[in-house]
């Protein structure tokens, strides 16, 4: 009884913890890669896109930010004392899913610009290549860690049928 | 030699035994993966209701006998009140299959026996496969089988059918049940009930017009429900008008309730007896179910997911893309330097290898594409994804149910058309047919990838998810204008069942992703060759003295003859030209610039050739790939349309209107983006 009030405190405070890193990241990127593409301000391009080397932008940036609010909504869940299995579980995959993708992403561009020796890759450098999410992978993994009873299913049992 | 015969135990020459079996029961409990299983056929697999809309045929030899098995569409009912009820109906009737092998979903036993009892009614002899076991087992819930086999008098087979488990057992008790007759199911109707049957029987069996496969309990029980389609098949069967009147005057709405009433209470009565359910808890799926049909972040998710899979398909593809194209690149190139003979060097080099190639460099995005469509398929997502959209199609007065093949219009628009039988409403129907050719098929995408990845960069995925989403939109913008003006009224209410989620099977998704795939190369080898063969010619054309592409040739006539309609849209002749045999298929709009623009330069591929040439920038481009994603359908969609709609006022209203849709959505396109200064 104990063990479990623990390990659903700790799910309420990872489930907060990890939505409002992953909230607050998306919002930073989606406000900077908005900047980048759609106002002409050197300043602001300056001081604040080109201070960070990684490149924003505003779809990948919505990307972790409804990975948040899939986590928020959980802890919200796990406060009225409610199952948050399912928010911890989709939140985590779809998250390691995206960290997947960016960096399938950066390894067929590092082919492209190496091994192809594209010529849309003259000026390409590895950390254009480089997503947020990525940065941000220690939050589902420790999830995945901390919570794999919760995320993966049990251990399969052999079912012998008789009719 | 094959022979349709009882007696088994006279066969001693080694000839087989022939006997026809129908598969068939409820959408979505592994009917085609038992037919696969049993037939070692390769049929579609989906976690998802509806994905078999057609029958199919398959073989199975064991011992004696040589079993010629049909697939028939998932159904709840055989009441005939939409098209796949009534090819599932009209083949155990008309065809009167030896044995008819219901699959049965053990989660769902009660629901799933309303149809045994449908199929009882019929006459057959029925073997239920109760499948899914492994799903009941980890629910904690278990169904006496035997039990259950002796209550209702029909062979029971456990059976995991995606493990091939209780394959054998229904080898053997197709071999006994063959052998033996069966009893009926042991319904029984109220007194008053059961009387009129008697009468219309009675009636009935005065009638010898009426083909001996027709049961006269069924016919009965039909005409006491007031079904419509007793009278049409009286009439089919010389019935005298006033014995038709005589019959159908039996039918009364609430005989129709008693009886269904009657099946359920027998239905409930036996499974009480052989069913023990689990604790009640929430299964995975619920919990996954809570966070993905959520009321807010449903759809966010779904767009999320949607647009991860186009970033997916373009990253994965660059590569292969490139290889392919420098491949072909070479070929051409080695075509054209190395045959003296120029015409021929250009036919070949320029036509054949610069058109085809042009289309197969696009093979790996779109057999990526359908890769991930399976994957989404097979876990049971996107049937999460109908249900999430059905809340926001009912606001627009589309029935939930119409996007799935709005879905399965991401592949193949043909067949997506054909999955609309399963709607049982005939408006919502026809809206859905309408409305599926804005629906972004594979074909298209080829259009998409090359002119985003060429001048959006890394914007290329949200570009190509941007414009599915606006397929998405147009379709449902023209079901709302289609539903008030001529398919007036209230949409059929939605039901649904939710798969339960799985891991995706990377064979079976790796099997999907290849019969979808193949036949886009298929088409290469075919149609399109045909097609970039007959461009070439225009382009070539007349012989002697003219450029090859150039403003003289014959194809010039022909684009620029068009050109003024399209000039507001911000395309050139040759672009015209490309749109004009993408009709045949959509394929050789790439496949026909390739020929065209990619003339004499095939070493530095289509791509180059595109950059190089003046005619081509960002905003037509994008200009394009809207026209492109919403004009006329190819010319196989528009034979799948007329028969299914079974009209060509409709057919040519969709040519029409999405040629007109698409021509006001890319003037928008170029006209406000030439205002914003985003011209050439």
């Amino acid at each position: 009884m104990e063990n479990s009030k623990n390990t659903s405190d700790n799910m309420k405070t990872s489930l907060l913890v990890g939505s409002l890193i992953f909230l607050i990241t998306a919002l930073a990127e989606i406000i900077l890669g908005a900047i980048k593409i759609y106002t002409d301000s050197k300043e602001l391009e300056e001081h604040w896109v080109n201070a960070i080397p990684f490149p924003p932008g505003i779809f990948p940036g919505l990307a972790v930010l409804l990975i948040g609010l899939i986590w928020l909504v959980g802890y919200f869940v796990t406060r009225k004392g409610q199952n948050a299995n399912g928010y911890l579980s989709v939140g985590t995959v779809i998250a390691l899913g995206f960290i997947l993708l960016f960096i399938l992403i950066l390894l067929t561009d590092i082919f492209n610009a190496y091994a192809l020796g594209l010529e849309d890759y003259e000026d390409w450098t590895i950390l254009a290549s480089l997503r947020w999410i990525i940065f941000l992978s220690p939050i589902p993994i420790f999830f995945i860690m901390k919570y794999r009873e919760v995320i993966f299913t049990r251990k399969k049992k052999t079912i012998v049928l008789q009719s | 030699m094959t022979i349709k015969t009882k007696n088994i135990k006279d066969i001693s020459d080694g000839s087989k035994i022939s006997i026809n079996i129908a598969l068939i029961g409820n959408p979505n409990t592994g009917k085609s993966t038992l037919f696969n299983a049993l037939t070692g056929l390769k049929q579609k697999i989906g976690n998802w209701p509806g994905v078999t809309v057609e029958k199919k045929e398959g073989k199975r030899s064991f011992n004696n006998f040589e079993l010629s098995i049909t697939d028939l569409p998932g159904t709840y009912s055989l009441s005939a009140s939409s098209l796949d009820e009534q090819i599932a109906r009209d083949f155990i009737v008309h065809d009167t299959p030896e044995i008819v092998v219901q699959i049965v979903d053990a989660s769902n036993l009660e629901r799933n026996l309303y149809l045994t009892s449908m199929i009882k009614e019929l006459g057959a002899r029925v073997i239920i496969a109760l499948n899914m076991m492994d799903l009941l087992e980890k629910d904690g819930s278990s169904i006496d089988v035997q039990k259950l086999s002796k209550e209702l008098h029909i062979p029971i087979i456990p059976m995991i059918a995606n493990k091939k488990i209780g394959v054998d057992d229904l080898e053997n008790a197709i071999e006994a049940v063959y052998q033996e007759d069966q009893k009926p199911m042991g319904i029984r109707y109220s007194k008053e009930v059961e009387e009129t049957l008697s009468k219309i029987q009675n009636m009935l069996a005065t009638i010898p017009s009426i083909p001996t496969n027709f049961k006269l309990r069924w016919l009965a029980i039909q005409i006491l429900q007031n079904s419509t389609e007793i009278p049409t098949l009286l009439k089919r069967w010389n019935v005298k008008d006033t014995v038709i009147g005589e019959l159908t005057s039996f039918g009364k709405e609430d005989y129709e309730a008693e009886i269904i009433d009657s099946k359920y209470e027998y239905i409930s009565k036996v499974t009480s007896k052989v069913w023990k359910k689990g604790e009640t808890k929430l299964t995975r799926s619920d919990l996954i179910d809570k966070v993905v049909t959520h009321k807010w972040l449903g759809i966010p998710i779904f767009l999320l997911i949607m647009w991860g899979s186009f970033q997916f398909v373009f990253a994965i593809s660059v590569p292969f893309m490139e290889l392919i194209d420098m491949l072909f690149g070479w070929l051409a190139g080695l075509l054209v330097d190395n045959i003296q003979i120029e015409w021929l060097g250009s036919l070949l080099g320029d036509g054949i290898v610069g058109g085809v190639g042009s289309v197969l460099i696009f093979v790996p995005p779109i057999f990526t594409m359908f890769f991930i469509l399976s994957i989404l398929e097979d876990s049971g997502y996107l049937a999460r994804a109908a249900f999430v959209m059905d809340k926001l199609m009912v606001k627009f007065g589309l029935h939930g149910h119409s996007f799935i093949p709005m879905l399965l219009g991401f592949g193949c628009n043909v067949p997506a058309i054909m999955s609309t039988r399963a709607l049982k409403d005939k408006k919502d129907r026809m809206i859905t047919i309408l409305i599926n050719p804005f629906m972004s098929c594979g074909a298209r995408m080829p259009v998409f990838i090359l002119f985003a990845g060429l001048f959006f960069g890394a914007s290329a995925g949200t570009v190509i998810f941007a414009l599915y989403v606006l397929g998405i939109a147009v379709a449902i913008l023209t079901a709302v204008l289609l539903r008030k003006t001529f398919f007036k009224g209230k949409s059929a209410p939605f039901i649904m069942e939710l798969p339960t989620y799985h891991s995706p099977k990377l064979k079976a998704a790796t099997i999907a992703m290849w019969d979808k795939g193949k036949m886009y190369l298929k088409k290469a080898g075919t149609i399109i060759l045909i097609g970039v063969v007959f461009v070439w010619f225009l382009a070539a054309m007349p012989f002697g003295g003219v450029e090859y592409g150039g403003p003289d040739t014959w194809l010039a006539a022909v684009g620029t003859f068009f050109e003024p309609i399209f000039k507001p849209l911000g395309f050139d002749w040759r672009i015209v030209v490309a749109l004009i045999v993408g009709f045949i298929a959509k394929e050789l709009v790439i496949g026909s610039l390739g020929t065209i623009v990619g003339g004499g330069e095939s070493e530095e591929g289509i791509k180059s050739a595109i950059l190089a040439d003046g005619g081509f920038y960002a905003l037509n481009s994008l200009s394009l790939m809207v026209f492109t994603l919403l004009y006329v359908p190819c010319a196989a969609v528009v034979g799948v349309m007329k028969k299914e709609t079974g009209s060509w006022r409709w057919t040519i209203f969709s040519i029409v209107y999405s040629t007109v849709i698409a021509w006001l959505f890319a003037f928008a396109v170029f006209q406000i983006g030439s205002l914003m200064g985003f011209g050439l």
